[in-house]
Order: C-alpha cells, then structure tokens, then sequence
C-alpha cells in the first residue's frame, strides 16, 4: 500500500506530465494524398491515418464529410494546444470540435511536403510489407492516385464546360435575333438617306461600319470601302450610286442616334464572333467527335437542348434525331400528323442543303453516328473514332445522295402539296439562326441574307392577305 | 530519313544520335511505351531496339542538345521536376532517358492539354506522376515527395523565373540543376531579346544558382533560349 508521501509525488509527477503535455503539444495535422498525418513539433509522426480508397477519401473531404478526420482526430487523448493544419477548408471544423487551429506556416508546409517520403515509407512499415521495392510501391500508389485524381478533375472541368456550352450557344441565338432587329431598323433609317445601299450591301457589319465610321453618303470614299475589304467593281458602283442617290437629307441628331445603333450592331458582332470561337474551343474540349460530326455550334445546340453531355449521351439514336421538334412531335400523337424528321439536326449543312426527300434519311444517318459520338466523347475519348465515324457517316452520306437523287412517286406528290406543317415549323424556328458558319461559308462572307428573306416573307403575306 | 544507323550512345543507349546515310544527325530515345508514338515522331528500330526520332522543332531540349548543350543532366534514374508538361512532347522522352529507376513529376494546369497528357502519356507511363496544378502552388502539389535532381521548366508566363526558382527553392537538392527555357517574349516584347535573357540569368545568379550555359534555341525556337544553371543553395 503505497504512502500518503508516494501519493503525492505521483499526483505532482502526473500534473507535471499533463502540464509538459500542455505546453509543447503543438501538432501539425496534414492530409495528404494517401492519408492523414499527425506529427509533432519535432516532425515525429504521431499517427497516421491510411485511406483505403485515397480518391474517395479526398473527394469526401472535399464534400465536407469529415468522418475521417474525425477518426484520425480520435487519437488525441489530451486536446493538444494548437493543431496546424495543410488544409485551410477544415480549420472551422477543428475549431467546433474545441481546437485551437490555424494554417501551418509556409516553412512548415515545405518541410512536409519534402518529409513526405519518411511518412509513407512508416506507413508502410507498419503495415508489414518486405522491403525491397518498398519506395516503388509508394510512388506506383502516388501515381495511381494522382491519375486518378487528375482524370477526376478533367472530367469535372468538362463537365462544368458543358454547362457553358448551353449558356454559350443561348447567348449566341439571343444575339442572332437582336442582331437581325437593330440592323434591320438601322438599314431601314438609314434607308430614308441612302435607299439604294441596302440592295448593295449584304453585310450587315460592313454595312453599319459605312454608318457608324462616315455617317453622310457624300462622304463616303474609295479608301475607306477599300478599308473593309469591299471588292473594287462594287467600290465603283456605290460610289457611283451615292452621288446619284435618291434619299432624302439627313440632320446630324439623326445621324447621331443612328450612328450610335449602328455601333451597337458592331459591337454585337464582335461579341457574336467571341462566343462563336468559344463555343468552337470548347466544343473541341468536352466533345470533339460530336464537333466533327456535326460542327461546333449544330454540337453545341443539340447539348444545350438535351441539358448536358451527359444526358445528351444517354439518349437514343431517334431522340436525337427530332431533338427540338418537340412541338412536330406532339402533334403527332396528338392528331396522328406524319412524325417530324428532324429537328435540331435540320441545321446540320448537309441536311439543310439537301432535297427535302433525302433529309429523313440524312438526318437518320447522322443522327445514329451523332449518338454514338456523344458516347465516345464522353466515355473514351479515343481521337481516332471520330476519324471512322466521319469517314463512315460520309460514306453513308454519298450512298443516300446518290440512291435517293431523284424523289419517290409519293415523295413528288407530297412536294406538290404546300409546306408540311412540321418542316416549317423547323423553317421558322432555324431562320434566326443563319448566322451560323457554315452559311457563310457557301455565301461566301455574306452574313445577311436573311434580310432578303424577311423581305420575301412580308411580300408573301401580302400576296396571301390579297 | 531511311536507313538510319547509331552514330553516339549516352547514358545506356536511353539516349542516342543517329546518322543517315548523307550524314545527317538525328536525336532519338529508347521508347519505354514500346509501338506508340506520342506526337507523330517517327518510331525506329535498331539491333532489337525501338527508338523514338527527338524531334528539336517540337522539343526544346533536343534543340538544346543538338545545339551543343555540353552537359545533359537528365540522365537514367534521375528524378526530374518538369513544370509546364503540356501534351507530353518533351515529358515523353525525358521519360524514356530516367528510365523505370527515375522518375518525372510532371505539372500542368491547363485542364484542356492535361486530357491529352493523361491519356497518352502519363497513364501509360509508370514513371510520370502527374500534378494537375499550377506552378506557383508549389507549396500545395499533390503526389509529391523528396527532393528532384533536376527541375525543367518551360511555362511561357512573364514571372516563369520566379516561379522556377520558387520550385527549386523548394525541391531542388543542393547541388542540382535547373533547365529553364526562356521565352522572351512572354517577359517583355520591347527589348531585345538578348538582354532579356541576361535580366533572367541575373535573377538566377542572385538566387543562389550559378550560369553554365545559355543556349539560344533558334533556328528551332524563335526568340526562346534555354538556360542551364546549377542550384548551389
Ligand atoms: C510552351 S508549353 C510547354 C511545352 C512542353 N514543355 C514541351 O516541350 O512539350 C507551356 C506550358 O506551360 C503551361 N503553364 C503555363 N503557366 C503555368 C503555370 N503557372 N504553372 C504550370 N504550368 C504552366 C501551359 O499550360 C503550357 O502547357
């Protein structure tokens, strides 16, 4: 039976313990790829918590489920006095669970990343592995986790990119349409003093440049048509015209406000051509193989439209092929009305510029190589499908416009019948939209003919209205 | 280019010249990923073994080489910080000269080349650990450990010798050298490019690292020069 004496030397030896134990238990508590680490001042490990899965764990970490820091933390009998920590996102944690916390100190931080080696190299000690090749295991665990986790955050930038795409490819249709408004109005104002330009002049943008850089049409020169790359033979033409021109004055408040709508068309233009390239960059990123097949921006429509990549991926072949002709397609079970053959997929080029009987049977070949595009895309990423599937879809492309040159019977009689309802459904929806590359590439840098088109449809429904 | 023939072995046949039959030198390294061809380099064989063409247009370091670097520290199982992987042209035969004993920390920030490092590189490679960050978090890489022999950088950004030294500061073993490639008119478009290169050396020599060599990379690289130096902090 020890003495009163013994009890209290005991009762001193143990405070004191506690009390060493409360001055200089400073502890660096560090999560690294394969687990987490506590170590001591003197950058003795203390314990090491080995995650089983490291990329579960980390992306748990990340998603604010601490259960394992929790456990790691169990280790402390005594709550230490301070807790240095690499990861600054669970420094609040700590401190609701009665730590004192903060960030470790850059020196620190430094010196753990280059310890790093002696904590794996004790971890995996303790768990009882021969020793030679013990430094190879390490990194071959290193490298599995850190490709790992590279491929994870690729795949979630691109994932995120694709949101964009729909923002993007929006954004573009919404400027289309207030692009088409105000230079519409600009060309009409303007019109009252220089009529005859509008005939000349397709280009919307050059047209506003004339506006908003010269103003009067007495003052237009041949340097400055030069400047925008109008072809000489016109050059002569409206210079020609402007003399003779049959508009009436213009005061300069007019023109000012004029010229100001006119720089609104530019500047819309130039935002117009930013997102352009930005849907075209991006698409290369998140889906290439769909870009190829369908170029960027027809790609990009049929993602926004079918909500992400993802989804885009999961559905089938004939879904994607009346993906946007949602009404058509209503219709027909409604009133049993012949099913829409395309939807988005009518501004891909090669359907748009076809005789209407092939564009069934095209939009069915592209839109079968469209879905598994997407599947590749967002699954393997192997670069050489996309060749294949190109190459297949071009070959399939021939066979129709080669089999199909000349229309069915039925197919003639229904051409003579008026517009089916579903096509120009998909006519007046896809005619805001002929900004798109590929017009232009046929027009050859026209960007407005749709202007004439507007005409044309006023002129038809007058001619209906008689 | 047919017919080529060995013409100089270094470091164990990892990294070799060959010559033509006109005599024309080509760089090439013992291919670790037998049959795959990373950026459309020509893939050789000689006595049994398959070389891949280095090809100094595309590559830096076998401009530098070929334009008489007199002193490769990249060498078989040399552990090499590269910062600025991009798609892997330069990682690829860096990892094919440290070998399976080596090895290369690669970084690179830009999630878009970082795919195509990923997938046709560094995944297929045992000896790549790859660190999807940017360089100036140097503090925060993950996968990381030890010190490295080398550090290789080329990251075309106006502060890109700072961020290296920053790196070597960190994970540079005293006594190992720093490849930096220069590009100067990442730094500044006005002034000669010469003298921008002098203002880099200078920041290196008062950081504690001392010039070996400075190499300027055309006609391979317009306006880049690659700069070796020894870390002696
Ligand atoms: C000129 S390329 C490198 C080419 C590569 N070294 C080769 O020879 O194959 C520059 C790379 O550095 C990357 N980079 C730019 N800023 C960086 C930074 N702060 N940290 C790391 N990498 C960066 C870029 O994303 C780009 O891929």
């Amino acid at each position: 039976m020890p003495s009163r004496n013994n009890k209290v030397i005991i009762l001193y030896l143990l405070s004191y313990l506690e009390f060493r134990f409360m001055t200089d238990n400073v502890y660096k508590f560090l999560i690294l790829e394969l687990g987490i680490a506590i170590v001591d001042e003197k950058n003795m490990i203390q314990s090491f918590k080995r995650f089983h899965d490291p990329v579960q764990s980390h992306l748990k970490i990340k998603n604010r489920d601490y259960e394992e820091i929790s456990e790691s933390l169990e280790v402390f009998k005594v709550k230490p006095e301070l807790l240095q920590t690499n990861y600054p996102e669970i420094i609040d944690y700590l401190r609701n669970n009665t730590f004192h916390a903060e960030k470790i100190s850059a020196v620190e931080e430094r010196q753990s990343q280059i310890d790093k080696i002696s904590f794996y190299t004790e971890m995996y000690d303790s768990d009882q592995q021969d020793h030679s090749g013990r430094g190879r295991d390490i990194s071959d665990n290193l490298r599995e986790f850190s490709l790992k986790w590279s491929s994870l955050k690729v795949k979630e930038a691109s994932e995120q990119l694709d949101l964009h795409i729909s923002q993007s490819i929006n954004a573009l249709d919404e400027i289309d349409k207030i692009l088409n408004t105000v230079g519409t109005r600009m060309r009409e104002w303007y019109g009252l003093h220089f009529p005859e330009l509008d005939n000349l002049l397709q280009n919307i943008v050059t047209y506003a440049n004339i506006v908003s850089k010269v103003g009067k049409r007495e003052e237009i020169t041949v340097e400055f048509l030069q400047s925008l790359e109008i072809p000489e033979n016109k050059i002569e033409i409206i210079i020609m015209t402007a003399k003779r021109s049959k508009g009436g004055k213009l005061t300069e408040e007019n023109l000012l406000i004029l010229q100001s709508l006119a720089n609104e068309v530019i500047s819309l233009a130039q935002i117009r051509k930013t997102l352009e390239d930005h849907i075209d960059i991006s698409m290369e990123e998140i889906s290439p193989n769909l870009k190829e097949l369908l170029t960027a921006t027809v790609g990009a429509r049929l993602i926004a439209k079918a909500g992400s990549l993802k989804r885009l991926a999961s559905l089938s072949s004939s879904t994607i092929q009346i993906l946007g002709a949602e009404k058509a397609l209503f219709r027909t079970l409604k009133t049993g009305a012949n099913p829409p053959k395309h939807g988005l997929l009518f501004q891909h080029p090669v359907i748009h510029s076809a005789p209407k009987w092939q564009r069934g049977k095209l939009a069915r070949a592209i839109s079968s190589k469209a879905a598994i595009a997407a599947r590749v895309d967002l699954y393997s990423r192997n670069p050489e499908s996309s060749n294949t599937l190109a190459s297949k879809l071009n070959d399939r492309i021939t066979e129709i416009q080669e089999k199909y040159k000349e229309p069915s019977e039925i197919q003639q009689r229904q051409q003579q019948q008026n517009f089916k309802r579903a096509d120009r459904d998909s006519y007046t929806r896809n005619k805001g939209k002929q900004y798109g590359r590929d017009r232009d590439k046929d027009r050859d840098g026209d960007r407005d003919f749709k202007f004439k088109k507007n005409k044309f449809k006023k002129r038809f429904h007058k001619s209906n209205k008689k | 280019m047919n017919q080529l023939s060995l013409y100089k072995s270094f470091d164990n046949g990892s990294f070799v010249i060959l010559v033509d039959q006109a005599k024309e030198r080509y760089l090439a390294t013992q291919n670790l990923d037998t049959g795959k061809s990373v950026y459309g380099e020509k893939i050789i064989k000689i006595d049994d073994l398959e070389y891949r063409i280095w090809e100094p247009y595309r590559s830096k370091l076998a401009g530098a080489l070929l334009k008489n670097l007199k002193e490769n520290p990249i060498k078989e199982s040399s552990s090499v910080l590269y910062l600025g992987a991009s798609t892997g042209t330069t990682v690829s035969h860096i990892s094919d000269i440290v070998g399976n004993k080596g090895m290369v920390f690669a970084v690179e920030p830009s999630v878009r080349v970082a795919r195509e490092f990923l997938e046709n590189v560094a995944s297929r490679r045992k000896n790549i650990i790859p660190i999807l960050m940017d360089a100036r978090r140097f503090l925060h890489y993950y996968s990381y450990y030890g010190l490295v022999d080398v550090v290789y950088s080329d990251i075309a950004q106006p502060d890109q010798t700072d961020i290296a030294i920053n790196n070597c500061k960190c994970y540079l073993k005293s006594g190992g050298d720093l490849i930096i490639v220069i590009k100067t008119r990442s730094i500044d478009v006005l002034t000669d490019p010469k003298l921008v290169t002098q203002n880099e050396a200078k920041k290196l020599e008062n950081n504690q690292f001392q010039i070996l060599q400075i190499i300027n990379l055309e006609p391979f690289d317009k306006d880049h020069s690659l700069i070796h130096a020894k870390y002696v902090g």
